[in-house]
């Protein structure tokens, strides 16, 4: 179960001299149940693969499968299109209904949902994205904060039940509590056995949600793998622009002065304990 | 630099501001000074008066009670209007709201074409702000073509080719990758230290307040706290209440300094971390 790319590329108005390599050799999947962060650069692709996965944009070459079936051509897109759910970067600008009920129930209702079914696939999609039903459904989506606005626009895509969620940075601008109402709202996704692709730039985020990290870097994925072992690949995440994670480029910092430290991502108290420890043992 | 050194160039008096319409009170009687080449972070939740105070400084909405000055003009007065757009500069959150050219370079000149400036001026200013940015290859461009970080620094450049005396950015970094955030706290001091421009810079990132010579902390709309980011992280309660994690670098120096491995004042960045701790030993 999963979403497969295999060798995707993707090439702006090919054949022409305006032609522009955005991806290429893209080998990447997203399993049901996992969270799968993809990081790199802004202008690296991140949106563009989100795109094609989410089966907005047609891949100029490569092959795809959803759920062991091989997708192609238009019938290959409506096919994602059904079973993926996509956040795009601030999402709470596609908010246009006049109240959060009527927006919510905008992507179900096109699906043929209706009655007694739709009201509750909206109830539903609220209680899933935090928002309770009571307190918000009849409310205008422009009177909620900032991060109510998000996850009100979270609903409509949870109301499509999707079994594969792509969100494009969606924690950005949001502050601590609101993030970690986000990140409730993405574990339980997870344990119903939703795949979820995360674009991020925050550490933090990784370590907290990720169960692996694909790098993205000019259109390529460098690096791909288990958290711990991508996090710690201090020289690799550099050649891709991007900076490791504090700790991790501390020790890097250090290893570059002759100090020896295993590959590892250490918490602060860790990552002093082992610093301490190095530099004693060369005698400093 | 301000032909007026002597003058705070944001100073705002038992301020309050309430919204019409739905009456919620963003901001109750905030009271600051921002000195003359001080870059200050400005922190608090959302829905914490961050943005309405950033709107204020350079009256784009005017207090409902107290007095903002921005480099010596009240903003309350219809007169000063004019001189204040020009001196305080304003990025806002979304780049795509304050990006109005069809080129990278018109958009940048937009503003200076509303100054009525000498062509040759206007040139070299552009230029100026570009380079600085980054993004004289792309000057040609149009701006809908570009990524999200670089529509972001062209909405700072836009500001920057004003050469104005106050910088607020309302979380300008929030969408930027670590390295961009980086690079633009880089820029914001480099503006500081070269230029002399006051840098009032919103923003929920921890690690950013590092970068700042002070953090203001809005919470509910008051002002509970005034001074260095280090003074703040020590406070863990009220971080604890503002959502505010200390930044992985800050307690990695503290557990050194307890390993009796002191780093002086909180270092910003990996690399100084490193080179201090082999300076110190």
């Amino acid at each position: 179960m999963g979403i497969l790319l295999r060798d995707v590329a993707l090439t702006y108005l090919p054949g022409t001299p305006m032609s522009r390599e955005v991806l290429s050799c893209i080998d990447l999947e997203l399993e049901a149940g996992e969270i799968l962060c993809l990081v790199g650069r802004t202008g690296a692709g991140k949106s563009t693969l989100v795109h094609i996965m989410g089966g907005l944009l047609p891949a100029t070459c490569g092959e795809m499968a959803l759920d062991g079936k091989s997708l192609d051509g238009r019938g290959g897109m409506r096919a994602l299109r059904s079973a993926v759910g996509v956040l795009m970067q601030s999402p709470e600008r596609q908010l246009f209904a006049e109240t959060v009920e009527k927006d919510v129930a905008f992507g179900p209702r096109n699906r043929g949902v209706r009655g007694e079914d739709l009201a509750a696939a909206v109830r539903g999609a609220l209680a899933s994205a935090g928002l309770d039903p009571e307190e918000y459904a009849f409310r205008p989506p422009f009177s909620l904060s900032g991060g109510e606005m998000r996850r009100a626009a979270l609903a409509g895509v949870l109301a499509m039940r999707p079994r594969y969620l792509l969100m494009d940075e969606p924690s950005s601008g949001l502050d601590l509590p609101g993030r970690r109402l986000l990140y409730g709202i993405l574990e339980k996704q997870r344990e119903q056995g939703v795949g979820i692709l995360l674009v991020t730039h925050d550490w933090d985020e990784v370590e907290l949600l990720a169960d692996r990290v694909a790098v993205l870097s000019q259109g390529r994925i460098p690096l791909q793998g288990e958290k711990e072992a991508v996090l710690a690949a201090a020289g690799e995440l550099e050649a891709a622009g991007l900076r490791p994670p504090a700790m991790v480029a501390v020790l890097a910092e250090l290893r570059r002065r002759g100090l020896v430290f295993p590959a590892c991502l250490p918490s602060p108290a860790e990552a002093a304990r082992l610093i301490d420890g190095a530099l004693k043992g060369a005698g400093r | 630099m301000s032909a007026h050194t002597d003058i705070a160039p944001v100073l705002c008096e038992d301020v309050s501001f309430t919204y019409p319409g739905d009456g919620i009170t963003a901001l109750d009687g905030v009271s600051l000074e921002v000195r003359q080449g001080e870059f200050v972070a400005l922190a608090g939740m959302n829905g914490s008066g961050k943005s309405t105070l950033c709107r204020l400084l350079n009256a784009l909405i005017l207090p409902t009670r107290g007095k903002v000055v921005s480099c010596g003009l009240d903003t309350a007065l219809p007169e000063n209007l004019a001189g204040i757009r020009s001196r305080v500069g304003l990025i806002m959150q979304n780049p795509d709201n304050q990006i109005v050219g069809p080129t990278v370079e018109d958009d940048v000149a937009f503003g200076l074409e509303n100054l009525g400036l000498p062509r040759e001026e206007m040139l070299s200013r552009v230029q100026d702000a570009l380079e600085a940015m980054g993004l004289s290859s792309l000057r040609r461009r149009e701006p809908h073509l570009l990524s999200i970080g670089e529509r972001k620094r062209l909405a700072v450049a836009g500001v920057l080719a004003m050469r104005p005396q106050v910088l607020v950015s309302d979380e300008s970094t929030s969408m930027l990758d670590a390295p961009t955030r980086s690079e633009t706290m880089a820029l914001y001091r480099r503006l500081r230290d070269e230029l002399g421009v006051v840098v009032f810079h919103a923003t929920h990132r921890p690690e950013e307040m590092l970068a700042a010579d002070r953090v203001l902390l809005l919470e509910g709309g008051r002002l509970m706290f005034s001074g260095s980011p280090r003074e703040l992280f020590d406070d863990g309660e009220l971080c604890a209440r503002n959502g505010l994690g200390p930044p992985s670098v800050y307690l990695l120096a503290r557990e050194l300094e307890r390993l009796g491995r002191a780093l002086g004042d909180a270092p910003l960045e990996p690399k100084e971390v490193a080179e201090r701790l082999w300076a110190s030993c």
